[in-house]
């Protein structure tokens, strides 16, 4: 095994953890402000995939427009997800789970209404960058793969730069803190979901717009990414930002080096073993603190 | 003992800020307030004390909003607002500072207080005026801006949720126990700055389980017991009166 080759299965794996990285960061982001994990959220990736196909790849808009209306299409479905199935969940009190349903209605609604529409088919994706390797000292440098690695580092950055520096971001994290202390201060807690979870969906679309040279087009693509988000979001550490970004980029390794050593079929199997090294070894994840929770 | 309700309320309605009528709330089914009404008027300080259970924060809670009141009206200045939503309640004018302080622990203390000015946070000239007003009148918080919430004593973060709150610049302002869990130094601390804003011109609601302190403050004071008032009068009358206080404060 030569370094070449490492270097280049280093590379698929940091692009295939990227969009990991990228899903968990938006499944953190609704996560954190409203403590609830949206089973919806892989839904706007795989939208995010199909609003594409359609405008950028049937309609043949120039990049900038397709990109930026599926982006806003999807931030406001996001956003509606949170008032319509999320908000009525949680109104019958602390600890009302009912959401566990709603949003995996709302899935299962989304990915039906794709499907009647659009057919199941996996289909091609047109090319946002080139997908012709250049050969570097034997590593194979896909530019479509630099772009989805740029990407989450745009993304994950981008949020950290919202959480940090403005004060919407201080004010969704102040609610993930103390809902009720919150409340007290006048801030608009039901407006902030929304945006937390209008943010999250663009941020999934977004993902699944740029990633989809590679992975195709699909009313099921949202599944699978979502549930290796969900890992990764984990093992970063729920609900940290870097943590999500960490995981994601570990997952994608991980799933790539041990398809290649251990075998292509034991591909999942790496994954989800990591999962359970985590959950015995270090459960709060990475970047994940220790705290006390009222039940 | 205690003096007639007329004689002390604003009487018309011109003059009352806020006015609380027949309000009952309560959690679920059980009522914890029966039916108060009572009113502040501009530059008004009045004290509720009351037992533990009395109702006391069940009544504040209900004012900004947090909970629903089951009968009754209230009013700031002449909007009802008894059934709008926390956020609007703010934004008209009422600010808490709820019990047990409840600052954000991880956010810095600056954060914070950007925070408890959210509500005015477009008026970017207005709010660096407050954020000016409130350091200078708690320097303590000056010092520690950068430092996060949590690692402030208590008595510190007393004095930043009130500057929370005064971050709002709120037409009235609701304490919720300020005193508790404070070394008495530090209450009579945070007391001298109650005064200080009531003398300034601030309407002050401040609900107590430190009677007499809290009563000797007060333009005019309630007692509340089981979700009624069972005195009233002018405060520093109610805080002389021991026999009063022992009987329903223990």
């Amino acid at each position: 095994m030569n370094s070449a080759r490492l270097a280049n299965l280093a590379l698929a794996g940091l692009t295939q953890g990227s969009i990991y990285a990228i899903v968990a960061c938006g499944f953190n982001v609704s996560y954190a402000t409203t403590g609830v994990l949206n089973f919806a959220h892989g839904e706007f990736l795989m939208l995010g995939t199909m609003l594409g196909v359609f405008f950028y790849g049937s309609l043949g808009w120039p990049l900038l427009v397709p990109m930026v209306l599926t982006v806003a299409i999807c931030a406001l479905i996001g956003a509606l997800v949170e008032i319509g199935a999320v908000r009525p969940a949680l109104r019958l009190g602390h600890g009302a789970s009912g959401w566990i349903l709603s949003t995996l209605g709302v899935a299962i609604v989304l990915r039906s209404i794709v499907s009647l529409r659009m057919g199941q088919d996996l289909r091609a994706f047109p090319d946002i960058l080139s997908r012709t390797p250049h050969v570097i000292g034997g590593v194979r440098i896909v530019p479509q793969q630099l772009l989805v690695i740029a990407l989450a580092i745009a993304v994950a950055v981008g949020l950290h730069l919202l959480y940090e520096r403005t004060l919407l971001g201080r004010a969704l994290e102040a609610v993930s803190q103390d809902r009720e202390a919150a409340a007290f201060r006048g801030l608009p807690i039901g407006k902030l979901s929304s945006t937390a979870f209008g943010v999250a969906a663009a941020v999934a679309a977004l993902a699944g717009f740029m990633a989809a040279p590679l992975t195709g087009a699909s009313p099921r693509v949202g599944f699978p990414f979502v549930l290796k988000a969900f890992v990764a979001a984990i093992i970063g550490g729920i609900p940290r930002i870097e943590g999500a970004f960490a995981g994601g980029l570990f997952l994608g390794l991980v799933e790539v080096y041990g398809a290649e050593y251990i075998g292509p079929s034991c591909r999942n199997v790496v994954v989800f073993a990591s999962l359970l090294i985590f959950l015995f070894a270090r459960p709060q994840g990475i970047f994940g603190r220790v705290s006390a929770r009222t039940v | 003992m205690s003096v007639s309700v007329s004689s002390l309320e604003p009487s018309t309605t011109t003059d009352v800020l806020l006015r609380v009528e027949g309000v009952s709330a309560g959690y679920g089914h059980v009522s914890v307030v029966h039916e108060v009404s009572f009113a502040i008027a501009p530059k008004q300080l009045v004290t509720i004390v009351g037992a533990n259970g009395a109702g006391k924060s069940t009544l504040l809670r209900t004012i900004s909003g947090i909970n629903r009141a089951t009968t009754g009206r209230i009013r700031l200045e002449d909007v009802e607002i008894q059934r709008l939503s926390s956020a609007r309640i703010a934004t008209l004018g009422i600010a808490q500072v709820p019990e047990n302080r409840r600052v954000f622990p991880k956010h810095s203390v600056l954060d914070n207080l950007r925070l408890g000015g959210y509500v005015g946070r477009k008026d970017k000239d207005g709010s660096a005026a407050r954020l000016e007003d409130v350091v200078e009148r708690f320097p303590v918080l000056r010092e520690r801006t950068k430092q996060s919430a949590g690692t402030l004593s208590g008595g510190e973060q007393q004095m930043l949720a009130i500057g929370m709150a005064l971050m709002a610049d709120p037409k009235v302002l609701l304490l919720d126990e300020p005193s508790l869990g404070l070394a008495p130094l530090i209450v009579d601390q945070v007391f001298e700055h109650i005064r200080a804003l009531s003398e300034q011109g601030r309407a002050i609601l401040l609900v107590e389980q430190l009677a007499q302190k809290a009563l000797a403050l007060a333009d005019v004071g309630y007692v509340l017991q089981l979700g009624r008032f069972v005195a009233q009068g002018p405060g520093a009358e109610l805080a002389k009166d021991r026999a009063l206080l022992r009987a329903y404060l223990g």
